[in-house]
This record gives C-alpha cells, sequence and structure tokens, in this order.
C-alpha cells in the first residue's frame, strides 16, 4: 500500500473497520513510515481526546418534562374519537361511495357536481406526497388544510345508513372519510 | 422498565391500545435511551438547554410516527436517528450554517474546512460551556460541519460502529469511513490552533 490509500483508512484502522488482511497492510507501512506515523498517533490523540470527554447527566426531571411533552403531543381528539369507530369508518366510507356514484347511477341521474370524490382523492394524494417529504410531521399539508374549510362545509349526500351509524356530529361524510385516511 | 420492540409489538397487538396506554408504553421504551441521546445531543450542541430542548423534542417527534416504526428495525438506531436529522435540520435552517452541504465541497486539497472557526461572541447560545480541556474538545467540535461532528461524536464518544453509524445518518459505510477521517483531522488542526499557546498535545511535532 502506498501513503495515499493508507492515509485515507488510518481512521478505520485505528476504529478497527479495515479487514485483517487492511489492518497488517497498514501496521507494517506505518511501522516503516514516519509521516504516516505521524498522522496515526494524532488521528489517535484526537479519538482518545473526545473518549475522554466525560458523561453529562440528564438534567433534573428531564423524564417527566418529556411525559408532559407527550401528553402535549397527543393526537387531536377527532383523531381519538375516529379510532373507536373504525368500523363506523369504513360503512361510513362505503356509505358515501353509495351515495355519490351508486345512488345517481340507480336513479339513472347524473352525478353530481362537482365529485367529491375527486376531491377526496386530491387530498389523500397531497397527505401522502407530503408524509414523504416530512415524515415525522404530524400536522396537514398546507394544500390540504387550505381545502378543508370548503371540504367540511360543502354537504354531500348520504343515505340513511351513514347518517344512523355515523352520528349527527359527523354528518358531513368527507370529513369522516378524509379523518380516516388522514389516519390510517 | 424495559421493553423492547418485540414484546411492545405483541403488547400493542394483544391489549386495546388508547392515548394513555401508548404514552406509557413509548415513554417505558426509550427511558433508557434517554442519558445517551442527551450526551450526543450535548456534544453536538455544546450546551446543556439545547441538548435537552433537541432531545425532548426529537422524542415527541418519534411519538407521534411511533406507530408508524417499522418492526425488524433497531429502534435504538431509529430514536437515534431522529435526533440527528432534527439536529441536521435545526442547524441547516441557521443562516450562518447555510453553506455547509455535503453536496458542495467543504474541504480543501490540504483537509482543511472552509468554514472558520465560529465567533462565539456573536451567538450566546453557542457558548461552550465546559474550561479548559474538555471546553477546547468541544469547540473543535463546533467548527466541524453537522454531518462530520455527527459522525466522529457516534464513534469516538458514543463507541457506535461503522455500520451502525451508516444506519443512523442513512449513508454508506465508505461515507461514515471518509466523514470520521475527515472529521478527525479537521479537529485535529482546530486543537492544534487553540492549544498553540497552552500546548496541550504532547504528540505535537513543530
Ligand atoms: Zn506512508
Amino acid at each position: 500500500m502506498n501513503c495515499q490509500k493508507v492515509d485515507n483508512l488510518l481512521s478505520a484502522f485505528i476504529d478497527r473497520e479495515v479487514s485483517p488482511e487492511e489492518s497488517r497492510e497498514i501496521r507494517l507501512h506505518v511501522e516503516e513510515c514516519d509521516l504516516c506515523r505521524q498522522t496515526y498517533l494524532e488521528l489517535s490523540q484526537v479519538k482518545d481526546a473526545l473518549a475522554s470527554l466525560g458523561e453529562i447527566e440528564l438534567p433534573p426531571g428531564f423524564h417527566s418534562h418529556l411525559l408532559d411533552q407527550l401528553k402535549q403531543a397527543e393526537e387531536p381528539w377527532i383523531m381519538r374519537w375516529l379510532q373507536q369507530f373504525k368500523p363506523l369508518v369504513f360503512a361510513g366510507a362505503l356509505g358515501v361511495l353509495f351515495a355519490t356514484i351508486g345512488l345517481p347511477l340507480a336513479q339513472g341521474a347524473k352525478v353530481v357536481q362537482p365529485d367529491p370524490l375527486s376531491d377526496l382523492r386530491f387530498l389523500i394524494s397531497e397527505h401522502q406526497r407530503f408524509q414523504q417529504s416530512e415524515p415525522f410531521s404530524n400536522s396537514l399539508p398546507p394544500t390540504v388544510t387550505n381545502l378543508l374549510p370548503e371540504v367540511r362545509y360543502r354537504p354531500v349526500h348520504v343515505d340513511d345508513f351513514f347518517i344512523r351509524t355515523v352520528s349527527t356530529e359527523h354528518n358531513y361524510a368527507q370529513e369522516v372519510v378524509l379523518s380516516h385516511h388522514l389516519r390510517y | 422498565m424495559t421493553v423492547s420492540w418485540a414484546q411492545a409489538i405483541a403488547k400493542s397487538k394483544t391489549t386495546k391500545r388508547t392515548a394513555e396506554s401508548d404514552r406509557e408504553l413509548f415513554a417505558s421504551m426509550v427511558q433508557e435511551h434517554e442519558r445517551y441521546l442527551f450526551n450526543i445531543a450535548y456534544r453536538l450542541a455544546g450546551n446543556r438547554e439545547e441538548a435537552e430542548d433537541l432531545v425532548q423534542e426529537a422524542l415527541v417527534r418519534a411519538f407521534r410516527s411511533f406507530r408508524s416504526f417499522e418492526p425488524g428495525t433497531s429502534f435504538k438506531s431509529w430514536l437515534y436517528r431522529i435526533v440527528s436529522n432534527l439536529y441536521v435540520d435545526t442547524l441547516r435552517k441557521r443562516s450562518k450554517y447555510r453553506e455547509e452541504s455535503l453536496d458542495e465541497p467543504i474541504i480543501y486539497e490540504n483537509g482543511e474546512f472552509k468554514k472558520s472557526i465560529p465567533d462565539y461572541s456573536a451567538d450566546p447560545s453557542q457558548l461552550v460551556e465546559e474550561t479548559g480541556f474538555v471546553g477546547e474538545v468541544q469547540k473543535a467540535l463546533d467548527c466541524l460541519p453537522a454531518e462530520y461532528r455527527l459522525a466522529v461524536i457516534l464513534c469516538d464518544v458514543q463507541g457506535f460502529s461503522y455500520e451502525e453509524i451508516a444506519e443512523i445518518m442513512d449513508c454508506s459505510i465508505g461515507t461514515v469511513r471518509s466523514r470520521i477521517h475527515r472529521g478527525r483531522k479537521a479537529l485535529r488542526k482546530y486543537l492544534e490552533e487553540f492549544g498553540k499557546e497552552r500546548n496541550w498535545l504532547p504528540g505535537t511535532v513543530q
């Protein structure tokens, strides 16, 4: 091995992160070559200096502070509320599908404009895109929050079954379906 | 109480999960890591206050994506990765570190970083708390670009293997090797500068 190659591997050599063969070659070279031996010694000193840094104690109350923070970070009530109704929400989603596509078709009517499902598809795809770019964010993408009020206050056609099961509190099917998709 | 990830998964499948039980489970799983995370953060940030904020925020983020955590990956590496990412992001957001990008060449041919030694008088939060030799080492660490600082701290302060560091930093082992090597070389230069009057490096050949 030449100096250049040895130099590149010196830190890994110190950390025992080279193969046994490389290790042997480097050791031989360092014994012979003053320059590489000097670098080896200097890098070892830096490692020792870092390893000699003392351990710092956790600040007092760290864990209880964390518990408080976690409590605050909990999901909004609507998400928790929806969690209890997973099967119902699914039924609700089916209801929306039926109401927006099934019913008008069955009655021979035109599909209502604007199509709420296309809004949903857009919101869901936006949300997925946002999740990929910011995997640790708990907030909704701006494109979704901008649209939400409009979605929430635009009534949609829902069937009786849906109204019965999902309660008056959530009689806007899109919001429920949207929440469902956002959460799961 | 320490709970392994496998146990946690098993538990979450058999018991009814509530917001409270999730929180307790998460808190019990991270408790044993808190001190190590705080120590890494302390060496990254250089002071207690920033270090505590960093770890607390990172753990809240981790908690939020707790349910989407993939079983099979190491819980420990996952936690360290969140702290590391948050740290690198925070630094990038500060304008004075904006030039620190791995996409740009940041090292001169002689191995010296382009970045000059930070002016601590400009930002009181950057003040290094420790004094003496330890303080000098911390100050030298603060001069390194984020990714190099992180790699060196994970290796030399926390004793992680290159493979573990690659997992935490989401890069190849080759990248880890070069970050540690260049990081140490730069540290050596800074320490030599700081210690010129004090002459603390016994092995220095003038
Ligand atoms: Zn040589």
